[in-house]
């Protein structure tokens, strides 16, 4: 019996050898979709053409990251795929070229596309979900997303913002066959199989607050925390030197925003030069961020998948988008293995990003996704 | 003491903490003002994007909660009964219907498309790609449904499918299957009757054509095509003129408006055919109506009378001819008949006259010798005149009987047939002839009998008597003659025997011919001329009875005659004896009144003596006048009438009539007719008045049994 999803994955450093044994495992069956994430180690234009190689009559779609998680579980400089049977998934693919200037009305436009090839007949048991992949160096995420969240109205969204294992220097978005910088990928899938789109964290808010008095939203830098030096006085706030400041140190101690009763995870990507402090999401001026206190990953992502699976069952697959500073929490806490093991467990496959999308909102240091059931006939 | 540098520190410190929280004040002020009107010049800006998405999400999440359990659910439900309905229409259409997306995916199908492919329901369940599943399917060619929008098919077990490939503009398609088996076999009985109608108004001798109400034709058959057509030239769709032309048209137009009114029109008409021969032709045009009576076009049947014309006209010649022929041959038969009536007319006269013109003298010759011999004659002399009286008396019976013979070729003698005892034949026969036989020394002995017969006794007694005539003549002294009776079914076979010399049997037919005699009586005085056998023949036939003679050289013969016997004394026959009133029983009284009127005197007084003789009581009236004077009429006692038809002036009949009009009693009396009157016409109209007949002279055995018959048929009733 054909899977709905089949998944593969490769450790080989070459893209053609990459792209053939992901076709070993994918199989010749008839599939409809391939959705995968790379390591930004490969050679990418060569891996492009690989996989347009192997699979050349299927839609691709994937983006580079900051770690994958694989069948195995946790892992780097690697490719996972995940074939998606033509028979119980429909993926629509809508390409987003230039994200600087993408706003409602193409948004708009894009959507109805997508939603426009979704046939009619037959939808009665299908529904849909929405993946977007972004440029994860692009800073458009939250623009981008609020005309995509307009536009997409009741249908469950979430992605991740490509990463390139943290040398912040070019992340990509792969579809039509080739990598892009400065793009988006939005991806519809419909499926009669049940699904539930998610998004979680780990974290506590603590009593210190910091007010944005100096920032440049449109590139993600706050120079100021409480109109002292923003480096300086997160410094302070975490109790070690300027120059100790390092990604682990942002994971462990996050600042949120809270925004009616949640608080949203403003990840640190950077100490700059200036003492300023560049994000992986948008901080405007006049913004309150609340330190967080973190916890274990595990025992949150237990609870949560505890509850999808008792609404939709045992999961088929996972798609997840594990922020890179989770990743970073896990290894600053020896839980990786635990966390594979984890994934495994419930299939899930996926990357570690530089921010999640959950419905329109762009996040930080979570884990977002959605996860996919058997269906209620097994198949 | 905190020194002045010290306090300007904290003041400097405590200046720059102000500015910054006038900073954060400012940026938090700042930050709201945003946050309320996030679009800004239209751009947002990304942390303010961001807000609102998170506060859309919110919302959004906020509302989709409220809608799960009202909205959602509804709107999913009545989606999922679109989707039944639409399932079941689809499953209900008696075709197989798939509905494939542009990827070639199957989206919407039914169960009929199942039956129709041969694919099972896994399969197309399974199934990601449709055309390479029906690429397995049953159909005989599955590719053709993919290279042409329509195309055949046929199942493995014969059915005939046609596949219909709608492109939908998702780059999907709809095919549709439908079974056309059906049709497809409708189709060729159609072709093959079409064949047939064509093969057949092809043959039939006759042109045949269709034109619809506006002229055109719409059918022709080979032999209408064959008259008016050069080999190859179009007539379907063509309007009349273009076969009749102008001036043909006008001549059929009177016919055509006829039939285009709705009745039948025949007629003939002389067309030229396409060789330019001129035929004479019969045309039928007949209208075909629709249902609603309207005439839609019309048939024509045009049949080629030409050669039937000249045969008919070259029969009519010949029935000329023939009727000729026919009118002369009559002339000569009836001029041939003529000839034969008038010889056997004269014949009849001459006979007629020798009756009258010879028995005349004849008679006036037997009176004389009559009164000579009542003369004193001497013995010779005597001897010599009684000779002569002999040979006159049988000149006078030669004459009567060929005078008989005459009457019963010309038909003039009727049979007046009557229910008699045979007694009452055979013993005044028997009398009669026993002193003639006995005068030649043969013995007569009579063996009667209790039938009745039905004949006319009269010819029956001239029969039989010509019979032992016979007898007479050919038997020797010392003879014996027997006059006898035998039943044979339902006939009654009276027989005259004689121990004469018998005939041979190459004799026995021709005995029956006139002057035929037989040689062994030659050496007899002159005994006939042996016309009496062809007598019997003739009245046997008149009687329809059957005549035999039977015989035994040197031993004699039998002549029989056999006569319908009245089944009277079968007692075994009881039905017939209650539905024949003609039985007598022995219960009838000879008793009570009976009138009796005639305008002879004598037969009134002979009458009465036999009737009061019997037991009767007698009451005499010899004319009308009497008859009512007296007053026997109104006696309920009164049995029954005798009277004579000719009643002087009055004729019997009317005269009992209007006496029992006015009659009281309820009884009426029997009547019996008297007369010497033969005619048919009376007896039909005494059959008709419900009286008896008898005929003159009466013989009182005959009127006693007739008056016993009556009374029982009265009795009966």
């Amino acid at each position: 019996m054909d899977k709905s999803i089949v998944s593969a994955m490769s450790a080989a450093k070459d893209s053609a050898t990459a792209a053939e044994e992901l076709a070993t495992q994918l199989g010749n069956n008839k599939l409809g979709f391939i959705l995968f994430f790379c390591s930004a180690e490969y050679d990418l234009p060569e891996l492009a053409a690989a996989l347009e190689e192997q699979f050349p009559q299927v839609p691709k779609s994937g983006c580079t990251t900051a770690g994958e998680l694989t069948p195995a579980g946790y892992a780097r400089g690697h490719i996972v795929a995940l074939g998606f049977h033509a028979s119980d998934f429909r993926v629509a693919v809508g390409p987003i070229q230039n994200l600087t200037e993408f706003d409602l009305l193409q948004a708009q436009e894009l959507i109805d596309n997508l939603l426009l090839s979704e046939p009619v007949y037959g939808a009665q048991q299908r529904q849909s979900f929405a993946l977007t992949l972004f440029d994860g160096l692009s800073a458009q995420e939250e623009v981008a997303l609020f005309s995509l969240q307009t536009a997409l109205g009741k249908i469950p969204h979430f992605g991740g913002s490509a990463g390139d294992d943290n040398q912040l220097t070019d992340t990509y978005i792969y579809f039509n066959g080739s990598f892009h910088t400065n793009a988006a990928v939005l991806l519809i899938f419909t499926t009669a199989l049940p699904f539930e789109v998610f998004s979680t964290h780990h974290m506590e808010p603590r009593t210190e607050k910091f007010v944005v008095t100096a920032a440049s939203d449109d590139t993600r830098t706050v120079y100021e925390l409480n109109a002292e030096p923003a480096a300086e006085a997160y410094a302070q706030y975490v109790g070690c030197a300027l120059t100790e400041l390092d990604a682990t140190v942002f994971a462990m101690h996050p600042l949120a925003v809270r925004m009616g009763n949640e608080y949203f995870v403003r990840s640190i990507q950077r100490v700059n030069d200036d003492g300023s402090l560049t994000f992986y999401c948008a901080v405007g001026e006049g913004a309150v961020l609340t330190a967080m206190a973190t916890q274990p990953i595990l025992p949150d992502l237990e609870q949560r998948f505890a509850e999808i699976e008792k609404s939709i069952g045992e999961p088929l697959v996972t798609i997840g988008c594990d922020c890179v500073l989770r990743r970073l929490e896990c290894e600053q806490r020896n839980e990786v293995a635990a966390a594979s093991a984890f994934y495994r467990r419930h299939q899930v496959l996926g990357f570690n990003t530089y921010g999640e999308h959950f419905n329109g909102i762009h996040i930080n240091q979570t884990f977002t996704g959605v996860v996919i059931g058997r269906g209620e006939d097994g198949v | 003491m905190a020194s002045e540098t010290e306090l300007r520190h904290q003041l400097a410190e405590r200046e720059a903490k102000i500015a910054r929280l006038e900073r954060i004040n400012q940026a938090l002020m700042q930050r709201i003002e945003q946050g309320s009107s996030p679009q800004l010049n239209g751009v947002h800006s990304p942390f303010t994007a961001f807000q609102h998405a998170a506060v859309l999400a919110e919302q959004v999440r906020e509302r989709t909660r409220e809608l799960k359990h009202s909205a959602d659910v509804s709107k999913q439900k009545a989606l999922a009964e679109k989707m039944l309905l639409l399932q079941n229409t689809v499953d209900n259409l008696s075709q197989g219907v798939a509905l494939v997306n542009g990827q070639g995916q199957l989206e919407v199908w039914n169960a009929k498309l199942l039956d129709l492919t041969g694919l099972s329901r896994r399969q197309l369940g399974l199934t990601n790609d449709f055309q390479a599943c029906l690429m397995r399917s049953a159909l005989s060619q599955p590719q053709q449904i993919f290279s042409q929008t329509r195309s055949e098919q046929k199942l493995l077990d014969g059915r005939t499918i046609a596949a219909e490939r709608h492109p939908l503009p998702d780059a999907g398609y709809l095919l549709a299957l439908t079974d056309i088996s059906t049709h497809v076999a409708y189709a060729a009985s159609l072709a093959e009757s079409e064949r047939w109608l064509r093969a057949i108004t092809d043959n039939v001798p006759a042109m045949i054509a269709y034109l619809s109400a506006n002229g055109i034709y719409e059918f022709v058959n080979r032999g209408y095509a064959e008259f008016y057509l050069q080999p190859g030239q179009e007539i379907l769709q063509q309007h009349i003129t273009e076969i009749h032309g102008e001036s043909g048209y006008q001549r059929l137009q009177p016919y055509i408006a006829e039939v285009l009114n709705g009745d039948n029109v025949v007629f003939e008409i002389t067309e030229t055919n396409i060789q330019g021969v001129s035929r004479h032709l019969l045309k039928s045009y007949v209208p075909n109506r629709d249902s609603a009576g309207k005439v839609l076009g019309f048939f024509v049947l045009n049949r080629d009378i030409t050669e039937r014309k000249r045969t008919s006209e070259a029969l009519r010649q010949a029935n000329i001819l023939l009727e000729k022929r026919v009118q002369e041959r009559t002339a000569a038969l009836s001029q041939a008949k003529n000839e034969a009536e008038i010889a056997n007319a004269s014949k009849s006269q001459f006979l007629a006259a020798v009756s009258h013109d010879v028995l005349q003298p004849l008679n006036a010759a037997r009176l004389f010798n009559g009164a000579m011999l009542d003369q004193s004659l001497s013995p010779e002399v005597r001897g010599l005149a009684q000779k002569a009286a002999r040979s006159l008396d049988d000149v006078g019976d030669l004459l009567r009987t060929l005078v008989d013979l005459s009457k019963l070729d010309a038909g003039a003698l009727a049979a007046q047939v009557e229910v008699i005892p045979v007694d009452a034949v055979l013993k005044p026969l028997a009398d009669e002839a026993e002193a003639m036989l006995a005068s030649k020394g043969i013995r007569l002995r009579l063996q009667s009998s209790r039938d009745w017969i039905i004949t006319d006794s009269a010819l029956l007694t001239r029969i039989l008597r010509n019979f032992i005539s016979n007898a007479y003549r050919y038997t020797p002294a010392g003879g014996e003659v027997l006059l006898g009776c035998r039943r044979r079914g339902t006939q009654l076979e009276i027989q005259v025997l004689d121990t004469g010399p018998g005939i041979a049997a190459d004799q026995r037919k021709s005995i029956f011919r006139e002057f035929h005699r037989l040689p062994a009586a030659e050496h007899e005085h002159a005994g006939g001329l042996g016309l009496g056998l062809a007598i019997v023949e003739r009245l046997a036939r008149l009687l329809d009875h059957v005549v035999d003679v039977k015989s035994k050289v040197g031993r004699g013969s039998m002549f029989s005659i056999q006569v319908p016997r009245q089944q009277a004394d079968q007692s075994s026959d009881r039905q017939a004896r209650r539905d024949e009133p003609s039985v007598i029983p022995n219960t009838i009284q000879e008793q009570g009144l009976i009138g009796v009127i005639d305008n002879d005197p004598a037969i009134c007084q002979a009458l009465e003596s036999i009737l009061s003789g019997w037991g009767y009581t007698v009451v005499l009236a010899q004319n009308r006048e009497q008859l009512v004077a007296q007053d026997f009429w109104q006696d309920r006692e009164l049995r029954a009438v005798i009277v004579d038809y000719h009643l002087g002036a009055d004729f019997g009949t009317d005269v009992v009539t209007e006496l029992l009009q006015q009659r009281l009693s309820s009884a009426q009396p029997a009547v019996l007719l008297l007369t010497a009157n033969h005619s048919q016409a009376l007896q039909d109209q005494a059959r008709e008045l419900g009286f008896e007949l008898l005929h003159k002279p009466v013989r009182p055995l005959q009127l006693r049994m007739t008056l016993r018959t009556l009374f029982s048929r009265s009795k009966s009733r």
